[in-house]
């Protein structure tokens, strides 16, 4: 009789099977199977070397207060009572809303890559093994990314007192954005058992209920609330105190222990929950946050919700409106820029009217460190979307459009208004915050950095898509290491943005209103002209790239 | 002049060298097969005939113009069905129609009828409102049959066109694709159907490694390997024992 070869055997050996193909797929054939990305890698574990070793040997920050720039950020925040308790207590606050919000909104279906949908799913393994696979993938996945690593390390560096405590600081950091990797994955399979029981509602309202009380107690305390302040604090303090002088070596190492309990707890409720995920809750996409998106569009007015309509009256409006349009001028894009602008807003003139004292430390930090940071970070990835819903379909302008300009041109634009509207974003919020609407005019003045630096991502993004054909062969966009370059890229529109706001907060709080205008007017003239000649130059890179789709 | 020109066409990518000096010409009414394994580089061929990939050396000419030198006259001519369709998953099979034609310069007003006739012949009417990213392979790949035929293009070059189609599309595929040529087009088709390729083309090639290794019409290259009784007797002598 014939025997089938392969039949399911004992979990951990598949999880670990799943684990390794999908690392090699994803994280380490795409960079060392290149020249380029052997080399890129080098350089990076070098820096790494490098800086272990200064800081084995003492050429790291050897005060007790660390470099003087940590030392100058104790002080400011001191001066507005912002202790490593309260901002302790204020990160932890930020983590459990951001896990409860994660946990009302997260989608029932489990995203699967296409590929591995078709081709491992179809394979004698248990799909509770496949999941937890994956969810090794993305612990290793964080550990492993030196670029990630390095980032990390330096920031810790420039922060923490001590070597040591950098290493601590660099290690709760990667915990915490291994909580979050497990988060993820565990929220999805947790939405997809309380669908399958009817519960999601109801869990979703508990989840924002008890946000509100939070909130709400937090307002009558005047500090954070222990309700939101509590549940992650072991992953906030083992970060801040290892970033503080006070507390002891051994003090944040027991800290650090005990934030290994959330993402440990995550990872251990995957198996358990995977068990109730059957084939047909997983979803082959490209993206993670395409499942939701088509789960929102199969419940609206398909194609609908484009507000201008297509206009096809000639090539270049045709290419304009599906390009650009189409993703601006759409309800779900124009309710995710009204909640980006109204959360911060709102929660700036909450600071304002019940924390007062928190105004300066807030706007310093939020202004030169956090929004440029997460705006960065954002960019990178509209940039993957553009490389999945743009330059996918490619293949279809090089060969019924011909002219690439109309393509580049719409292309630009559509970064460069992503990157304004986050602007916006800041702009609004240091309004609220000091009531002066002449912060408005931040959002004209960065605009000749933004088209640079939209130019340059878009350039480079061309670049890397003839060069790997992550087009064609990265169904997510870019690979790691094509998204860790654009990153530096857009470190160059953080420097622009921080330069740029720290003007325009100077001139509008001395209320030079006229400068600021004209400061204003001339920016817009500059970028105009900026983007005019800029798309002519993309259009040149997009023609004479291959991008073969 | 010939409807496709392709002399001494090289590409690589990386240290793989996917053509080797490729030469075929193709002359206009005709329904030219190019078949060959895995790898041989149809693909290649057809990306570098649509102006996708550029050529390292060689010529590529349609309708007599470079299609590196003067893309934008060569492409006026062509219409194009991937291998591979990644299309605008977000409109409608109407709209995505539509985008095609607008990108051409097209009126909608002059080309609505044919439109029409493609969608019912093709059995796609009931689909005119669905997202492109809600139809099967099958159904996407006649959407761009229909894109590609609606711009009624002099070459018509088409990489595994039949692909996922059902037997009454192929038909009707069949069908349009001949009356396009006597219309004076010129179908140029990448196929591994080599039933289909015999019977419906009137030429073909066979590339292997990057080399044409033999050309000619259904009769000529059976008669040429051996005196074959079919196109896939033809394949196998000849792919087998490197031409």
């Amino acid at each position: 009789m014939r025997v089938s070869r392969g039949a399911p055997g004992l979990g951990l050996k598949e999880q670990l099977t799943v684990m390794k193909y999908s690392l090699k797929d994803t994280a380490i054939n795409p960079v060392i199977r290149s020249k380029s990305g052997i080399a890129y890698m080098a350089f990076m574990a070098l820096g790494l070397v490098i800086l272990l070793a200064s800081l084995t040997l003492g050429s790291g920050p050897n005060t007790s207060e660390g470099m003087p720039m940590s030392h100058d950020l104790r002080a400011f925040l001191a001066t507005y009572g912002l202790n490593r308790f309260v901002i302790t207590d204020v990160v932890g606050s930020v983590l459990t809303a951001l896990t409860a919000l994660t946990f009302a909104f997260a989608s029932p279906k489990v995203p699967v890559r296409e590929a591995e949908y078709e081709l491992v799913l179809t394979q004698p393994i248990e799909v509770r093994d496949f999941i937890t696979g994956k969810a090794l993938v993305s612990v290793v996945q964080q550990f492993i990314f030196l670029p990630y690593v390095l980032s990390m390390l330096v920031f810790a560096l420039f922060l923490a007192p001590s070597p040591a405590k950098a290493l601590l600081a660099t290690t709760s950091l990667l915990v915490i954005t291994t909580y979050f990797a497990l988060l993820d994955t565990a929220t999805n399979i947790v939405a997809l058992a309380l669908a399958k029981r009817g519960l999601r509602k109801a869990f979703r309202l508990a989840c924002l209920t008890y946000l509100i009380a939070g909130s709400i107690h937090t307002a009558m305390l005047g500090r954070p609330s222990p309700l939101l302040a509590v549940p992650l604090k072991p992953l906030a303090a083992s970060l801040i105190y290892s970033l503080a002088i006070s507390p002891s070596t051994a003090e944040v190492a027991g800290w650090l222990t005990l934030s290994l309990a959330p993402a440990a707890l995550m990872f251990l409720l995957i198996p358990p929950l995977a068990d109730t995920v059957g084939v047909e809750d997983l979803k082959p996409v490209a993206l993670p946050g395409t499942a939701r998106r088509e789960e929102r569009a199969g419940k609206g007015g398909k194609g609908a919700y484009v507000l201008k309509g297509l206009d096809m009256s000639s090539p270049d409006r045709a290419a304009m409106s599906v390009i650009y349009y189409s993703a601006i001028l759409n309800t779900s894009h124009l309710r995710a820029v009204t909640a980006a602008v109204g959360v911060p807003v709102a929660a700036c003139l909450a600071v304002r009217y019940f924390l007062p004292a928190w105004v300066a430390g807030v706007t310093g930090f939020a202004l030169s460190f956090l929004i440029p940071f997460m705006t960065a970070m954002m960019l990178t990835s509209l940039l993957n979307a553009v490389i999945v819903n743009d330059l996918m379909t490619y293949w279809v302008y090089r060969v019924y459009l011909m002219r690439m300009e109309p393509v580049a041109k719409a292309l630009l634009l559509k970064i460069v208004t992503y990157s304004l509207e986050a602007v916006a974003v800041v702009a609004a919020s240091t309004t609220a915050l000091t009531l002066n609407p002449l912060n408005l005019l931040l959002i004209p003045v960065t605009a000749p950095a933004v088209v640079v630096t939209s130019f340059a991502s878009l350039a480079l993004v061309t670049y890397f898509a003839s060069k790997r054909k992550i087009v064609k062969q990265s169904p997510s966009g870019m690979y790691v290491m094509e998204s860790s370059v654009v990153f530096l890229v857009e470190l160059l529109f953080i420097v622009a943005f921080i330069g740029a706001s720290a003007i325009t907060q100077v001139l509008a709080s001395i209320n030079a209103a006229l400068l600021l205008t004209a400061a204003a007017v001339i920016a817009v003239v500059v970028g105009a002209a900026l983007t005019l000649a800029l798309k002519e130059a993309l259009a040149k890179l997009m023609e004479r790239y291959d991008i073969a789709t | 002049m010939h409807a496709v020109e392709v002399l001494g066409l090289r590409k690589s990518y990386g240290k793989v060298e996917a053509l080797r000096g490729l030469t075929l010409r193709v002359g206009f009414g005709e329904i030219y097969g190019l078949i060959g394994p895995n790898g041989a580089g149809k693909t290649t061929t057809l990306k570098c005939l649509v102006g996708l990939l550029k050529p390292d050396a060689g010529q590529v000419r349609v309708c007599g113009r470079d299609v590196v030198r003067e893309r934008v006259e060569a492409l006026k001519h062509v219409g194009y069905v991937p291998e591979n369709p990644v299309v605008l998953q977000n409109l409608t099979v109407e709209d995505f129609i539509r985008f095609i034609t607008s990108l051409r310069g097209l009126k909608w007003s002059d080309v609505r009828e044919d439109f029409e006739d493609y969608l019912r012949k093709f059995r796609l009417a009931g689909k005119r409102k669905a997202l492109m990213k809600e139809l099967s392979r099958g159904m996407t790949q006649k959407a761009l049959v229909i894109a590609a035929l609606l711009v009624k293009p002099k070459v018509l070059v088409m990489d595994e066109p039949m692909a996922g189609m059902d037997p009454e599309a192929q038909h009707v595929f069949k069908e349009e694709v001949r009356r396009a040529v006597e219309e004076g087009a010129t179908a140029l088709i990448s196929s591994h159907l080599l039933d289909m390729v015999e019977r419906f083309c009137t030429r073909v090639g066979i590339i292997s490694e990057g080399h044409l290794i033999m050309e000619g019409s259904i009769e000529e290259v059976k008669e040429a390997a051996a005196g074959s009784k079919s196109l896939e007797e033809v394949f196998l002598k000849v792919v087998s024992h490197g031409g």
